[in-house]
């Protein structure tokens, strides 16, 4: 290269900096994308690398179903390609903060692998402390310095006895940590509280009251080395899991022969002694009932006696009574006699009374009249005593009166002299001398023949009175027998009912006896079993391939590698073009110097060397820059958005050789090839021809122009659109390409957005009905199931319940096997009700299972080539094989399933089919409920082994697709730059290239406005078709891009919604009015008069 | 007072800054044009006629002075108002004829007859330069003579009160630059438009009304030619 021409190439750089820039800027995003972009996942994986091989993590991993020991350990560490092997205790604990319960994955602190990162604070170094990971203070409000409970299921040692897992179960907050186990959110699943691990917790290694470990992690000689993604990586672990596997069994074999020496051992003498005590207790039982058999005889004697008294009682009442009656009968013929005679005694009476009677009357008569007599006499006797005194003169009157009177008397006295003397004859007829003696005589027998009769009635009371006496007492001594009697038989009847009662209650002793006995047998019988199918122990060897957290991050930098697949070619086929139109032109602009230079005697390749360095300097430039930026920039980025969800550290960036040589040469052959390709046109002239200016571009009639029915039609303006339209071809492809590209970009980042969030919805929404799904362990019964039906039940917005046996099959199909859910409902009618079976492009197709085959999932029948009645083969969960016809392809995204009716599976693999899934509807509970309801079921946990709520599951997708926004904005901006880079070129070429004619119309008197429609209507249409090219192949790219990063276990819903379609029309018009906008001051600032001077 | 000229330079200055020289391409140049003159502007390379016309065409202003076409200063135009000043008074004819290459010619003068307010049938103004068959090539399909005719076509068809002409022949030979010529003074004097022709070459002045010579930045000299000659009488 001679001086002078180099010097002219960089004036030329100088001179023409815009045309160099737009070659410099689009290598740089071009190089910059595809170096940046292909860098981030090996940047990515080599950060996890880094930080594992920091953090010392396991290599391998062992859990044994039985527990390891130290012994497994030391033989683990004889290995020669184990480096180191430590053992630590891993278990699910509950911790309560408020009125909330936390689940927390605990375990203790290994002493070198698995090294926890310090955040803040410090290690546990007693018993008493632990630390945690900083969500969980963020989640439960506890600081460092705080005091925690930690609830854990107590466990079993060895000898079988319950122990405490902790020996402190009262915990200090110490410090926070990364743990390098759980990059990931994902804290895996649990029987505890809602199911769901919340955080992890790791205490003192010392606060383990057990030497049994549940991990033994193990790192492999040499691994450290090695890029723990490799294949390097992965064969050298793999060879030492190998190593693990032979000494394996022999330490199972191990573990399980003191297991089982020791549980034999106390199930023997659990045995003896439920001998011992089986029989001693039959003896107790018998010795009672002779007890109550002894009680029995007696009771008998007893009642028997008793009958015999009261025989002779009953005997000898029987015969007083007869006495009784015999002397009442007596003593009734008595009163008869009596009275009998006491009527003649009384007749008697009545004739003495009669007699009395008259006598006195008689008496009385007598009496009076002796009275009258006397009183007359003494009258008599008076009146001549008075007669005597009293001297006849002066009493004469007095004296004739008293011998009147006297007269009188003596008459009288005759009188009564006369009556005495009948009276006294009468008397004397009658025997009777003296009256009053008679009286007094017949009184007085009258008065003894009453006192007779009174006699006799006394004597027949007294009589009576005995007698009733006598009835008395007998009856009193009757009831005092028969009380007694009574009193003995009731003695008799309560000591029967005591001896009821004591059969009662030997019978009871007896059955508990029996059944007490029986549950000592089954629970012996059980032991035995137990004993006896102590199972050799599984040892599960995993490495970093079953982290959920490592996995999850290198499948996502594995996505970011195929994005970077796909999205730089755009910008190289861009950069190729603008290269090659930016250097057309400026080769056609110097053609005169181009022909000087050539009739000087400069060869072509030396002409040429210019363009070729130009070219070169500005991918050189924009490549370095490009790299520069793209290795720094976009790792970071990206891993930022990653680092959301992701705890590792700061992103490591690398310098990518590869890449940046890949990526410098291709920006190289595209704009050095586009370069050499505008040259050759030229330099193969003549001097002479090159001497003169090129000859214009000339017009041509476009093919619609033909069509004379619609150019006739058409205004001028538009036809002068049309026809430029179609005369710059290159710049019609560059457009098209660009901006095609960019709608196609945006289109492609939304719809991968659309496709990735539309499967959660779609899956969680309208395909999987249910809100709850309960699972239940092996151990379960048929009444659990019912019981948890009722719990359900119990809850209000549970609308209805579907029991199904979920297990894992696989499929085999020409070497590729999956494993896949299978899904047996318990009533295929219900199904609809709880997962939905449709084709996923016509909706009103739905499937309904039936006795002839199977219905798979789409993503499934894509991933084996399996097509509507094509045949399966399919392996359950008891390795059992059999065919099965496929009768339908139904819409999934997440996961595969096959679904088969209960009848088609017990045919298939003769037998019964149990379910041990429950599917619950209930859109109306609140998420206060569902937590409830989940605790209430893991109470269960005997035969409950989780219980998953769809409401959860979205959570955690939801998550991770927010992070997709991201990307999308990453593809907007990408988009954008190209865009942006293209049409600006674009209207750079429309400028330069054609500034004569722009300035001619200016001239001509076009206004600004006039001249920019000139031009941008040209654009516009350009930039439309390159719209509508970039929404089909937007919707191809998407397609693409779905195919290279959908993972086997998701069928992304390739629906690209109007609004992705939208958005990438007018974002990418959003730039096209930003350029045109530039355009338009551009297009004023063009001088007519330096324009349209003549060329050279 | 004086009665105005059509057209009026006065003391008009144009000056170019090329960072700390500056470069008067007008020094004081006065001179007046009548209506419906045809006019030659003569002078060496570099003496400001291109200068003066584009001036004149509104396609440049001056620094200083006034520039007065019928009645108005155009020194004192807005960018838009010179633009409609070129639109709607101005017809130019370049050297180089400056036609739309994706153009056919009828196309070309349309180009120019959309954006006036009055102007003339395109068709019509091409048959009368002689391009009736014609109508539909492209400018490349068309001779360097046949060329000049559209651009000359495009410029009367807007029906100009001024027609500036930038040394319209000077990439044509002989022949056809005198029939250009001759189209020109035809124009001027049947359609009694004002022409203005720039020329390096001192043969034309016969054929002018007035012919202004330039040097050094300035009209040294005006000349009336009281008898024109056509064109075709002039031998060069």
């Amino acid at each position: 290269m001679k001086k002078a021409l180099l010097k002219d190439c960089f004036k030329e750089i100088i001179k023409g900096f815009k045309r160099f820039i737009s070659i410099l800027l689009i290598v740089l995003l071009g190089v910059g994308f595809f170096a940046g972009i292909k860098a981030t996942s090996p940047d990515m994986k080599a950060t996890l690398d880094k930080y594992f091989d920091d953090q010392n993590v396991m290599d391998i991993q062992i859990i044994s179903t039985l527990g390891l020991t130290d012994e497994d350990i030391q033989e683990l560490k004889k290995l020669e390609d184990i480096d180191n092997a430590e053992g630590t205790y891993q278990t699910d604990a509950i911790i309560t903060a408020g009125d909330e319960q936390f689940v927390v994955k605990m375990e203790s602190i290994a002493d070198s692998i698995n090294v926890l990162n310090l955040i803040d604070g410090r290690l546990p170094e007693n018993e008493n402390e632990c630390v945690v990971e900083e969500r969980f203070l963020e989640g439960t409000n506890y600081k460092i310095g705080d005091t925690i409970e930690v609830q854990v299921d107590n466990i079993t040692d060895d000898d079988g006895n319950e122990i405490n897992l902790l020996k402190n179960n009262v915990l200090q907050i110490v410090g926070i940590v990364d743990s390098p186990m759980y990059i990931s959110t994902d804290r895996g699943s649990t029987k505890l509280g809602s199911g769901v691990i919340n955080y992890y917790l790791y205490v003192y290694a010392g606060n383990i009251n057990t030497n049994i470990y549940t991990n033994i992690y193990l790192t492999v000689k040499g691994a450290k080395n090695l890029r723990c993604y490799k294949d390097e990586y992965e064969d050298k672990v793999q060879s030492a899991e190998d190593k693990i596997e032979e000494i394996a069994d022999s330490r199972k074999e191990a573990r399980y022969t003191a297991l089982y020496d020791k549980a034999n051992q106390k199930f023997q003498d659990a045995k003896n002694e439920f001998e011992t005590q089986k029989t001693d207790g039959e003896k107790e039982l018998q010795d009672a009932e002779n007890e109550i058999n002894s009680a029995k005889k007696e009771l008998e004697n007893g009642r028997d006696e008793l009958a015999a008294n009261r025989n002779s009682a009953n005997k000898k009442f029987a015969d007083a009574a007869q006495q009784l009656e015999d002397a009442k009968k007596v003593l009734q013929d008595n009163e008869q006699t009596f009275n009998n005679s006491k009527q003649e005694a009384e007749n008697q009476i009545n004739q003495y009374e009669e007699s009395l009677k008259q006598l006195k009357a008689i008496q009385t008569q007598y009496n009076s009249l002796k009275t009258t007599l006397s009183n007359d006499e003494d009258e008599t006797k008076k009146l001549t005593e008075e007669l005597q005194t009293l001297d006849e003169v002066e009493d004469a009157e007095r004296i004739e009166e008293i011998n009147a009177q006297l007269t009188e008397l003596n008459q009288e006295i005759a009188k009564i002299q006369a009556g005495l003397l009948v009276i006294d004859n009468q008397l004397s007829a009658q025997g009777i001398t003296d009256i009053n003696q008679t009286v007094t005589e017949t009184d007085s027998a009258l008065q003894s023949a009453k006192n007779k009769l009174q006699e006799g009635q006394n004597q027949i009371d007294s009589a009576k009175r005995e007698l009733e006496a006598q009835e008395q007492q007998l009856n009193q001594t009757k009831n005092s027998t028969y009380s007694q009697l009574n009193a003995a038989q009731s003695k008799l009847n309560s000591s029967e009912k005591q001896i009821e009662e004591a059969e009662v209650e030997l019978n009871n002793a007896r059955d508990e006896f029996n059944s007490k006995i029986a549950d000592a047998e089954k629970k012996l019988d059980e032991a035995e079993e137990e004993v006896n199918s102590i199972e050799r122990p599984t040892w599960y060897i995993l490495d970093r391939e079953q982290n959920a957290g490592y996995v999850s991050y290198i499948q996502d930098t594995d996505r970011v590698a195929n994005l970077a697949q796909v999205f730089p070619i755009v910008f190289f086929i861009v950069a190729a073009l603008i290269s090659l139109t930016s250097m057309t032109r400026m080769v056609e602009e110097q053609r005169v110097q181009i022909g000087t230079l050539k009739a000087l005697g400069y060869n072509k390749i030396q002409i040429a060397s210019k363009y070729i360095i130009y070219a070169t300097l500005a991918t050189i430039i924009g490549g370095m820059i490009g790299i520069f930026i793209g290795f720094s920039l976009l790792p970071k980025v990206i891993a930022n958005i990653y680092a959301m969800v992701y705890d590792i550290p700061e992103v490591i960036l690398e310098f990518n050789m590869t890449y940046a040589t890949i990526g410098m040469l291709a920006a190289m052959i595209c704009t050095i090839g586009a370069t050499i390709f505008s040259c050759y046109k030229e330099l193969k002239q003549k001097p002479a021809t090159l001497m003169r200016p090129k000859a214009p571009k000339p017009g041509k009639r476009v093919f619609l122009e033909h069509i004379t029915f619609i150019w006739k039609r058409m205004k001028f303006t538009t036809k002068v659109t049309t026809r430029n339209i179609f005369r710059y071809k290159k710049r019609f492809m560059m457009t098209i390409i660009g901006v095609g590209g960019c709608t196609a970009l945006i289109i492609a980042g939304f719809g991968l957005r659309d496709a990735i969030t539309g499967m959660i919805p779609s899956q969680y929404g309208k395909i999987d009905k249910y809100e709850i799904s309960i699972s239940l362990n092996e151990e379960y019964k048929n009444e659990d199931l019912e019981n948890i039906d009722n719990i359900i039940s119990g809850y209000e917005q549970s609308e209805s319940i579907l029991n199904a046996n979920v297990q894992s099959v696989t499929i085999d199909k020409d070497d590729n096997t999956q494993s896949i859910q299978l899904i047996v409902p318990q009533n295929i009618g219900e199904l609809s009700n709880f997962i939905v079976l449709q084709s996923r492009t016509n909706n009103d197709e739905k499937y309904t299972l039936n006795n002839d085959g199977v219905v798979i999932t789409e993503k499934l029948s894509k991933l084996l080539d399996i097509s509507v009645g094509d045949e399966i083969k399919l392996v359950n969960a008891d390795d059992k094989e059999c065919n099965v016809k496929v009768t339908g392809i139904t819409e999934n995204y997440i996961y595969h399933y096959i679904y088969m009716s209960p009848e088609l599976y017990n045919q298939l693999y003769n037998t019964r089919i149990g379910y041990n899934v429950i599917y619950v509807n209930a859109p109306e509970m609140s998420e206060e409920e569902e937590d409830n309801l989940g605790k209430q079921i893991l109470q269960n946990k005997d035969y409950i082994s989780g219980v998953t709520f769809m409401s959860n599951t979205e959570g955690i997708f939801s998550e991770i697709m927010d992070n997709m926004d991201l990307v999308v904005w990453i593809l907007i901006i990408s988009a954008g730059l190209l865009a942006f880079v293209v049409l600006y070129n674009l209207l750079n070429a429309n400028i330069t290239e054609r500034i004569r004619e722009l300035a001619t119309i200016k001239v001509l008197g076009f206004y600004d406005k006039e001249v920019y429609d000139y031009i941008s209507r040209e654009t516009i249409i350009l930039t439309i078709i390159g719209m509508l090219f970039g929404i089909g192949g937007g919707y191809f790219l998407t397609l693409y891009i779905i195919k290279t990063c959908e993972i086997d276990m998701l069928m992304f819903n390739p629906q690209i919604t109007i609004w992705s379609y939208l958005f990438g029309v007018l974002i990418t018009a959003a730039f096209a009015i930003i350029v045109n906008i530039i355009t338009y001051f551009s297009l004023k600032k063009i001088d007519m008069i330096e324009s349209l001077k003549s060329v050279e | 007072m004086k009665r105005m000229a059509y057209i009026e330079f006065k003391d008009v200055v144009k000056e170019y800054k090329m960072g700390e020289v500056s470069i008067k391409a007008l020094n004081n140049t006065n001179f007046q044009i009548e209506k419906g003159e045809l006019v030659v502007i003569v002078g060496p390379s570099g003496a400001g006629k291109t200068t003066a016309l584009n001036i004149l065409g509104g396609m440049d202003t001056a620094t200083s002075g006034e520039v007065i076409i019928d009645g108005k200063n155009i020194a004192k135009f807005k960018n838009k108002q010179l633009t409609k000043y070129r639109r709607d008074d101005i017809g130019f004819v370049f050297q180089f004829y400056n036609l739309v290459q994706n153009l056919t010619a009828l196309e070309n003068v349309e180009l120019a007859t959309q954006i006036c307010k009055k102007p003339l049938d395109p068709k019509e103004i091409l048959v009368k330069v002689g391009l009736e068959d014609r109508l539909k090539n492209f400018p490349s399909q068309l001779s360097g003579g046949e060329q000049q005719r559209v651009a000359i076509a495009r410029a009367i068809a807007k029906n100009p009160k001024l027609l500036l002409c930038d040394e319209p022949t000077g990439a044509l030979d002989y022949k056809t630059g005198k029939q250009i010529l001759q189209l020109l003074q035809d124009t001027c004097r049947k359609e009694n438009m004002t022409v203005i022709i720039i020329t390096h070459n001192a043969a034309l002045t016969p054929m002018a009304d007035r012919v202004i010579h330039f040097k050094n930045g300035t009209a040294s000299n005006i000349e009336l030619n009281d008898n024109p000659v056509p064109i075709s009488e002039i031998e060069w």
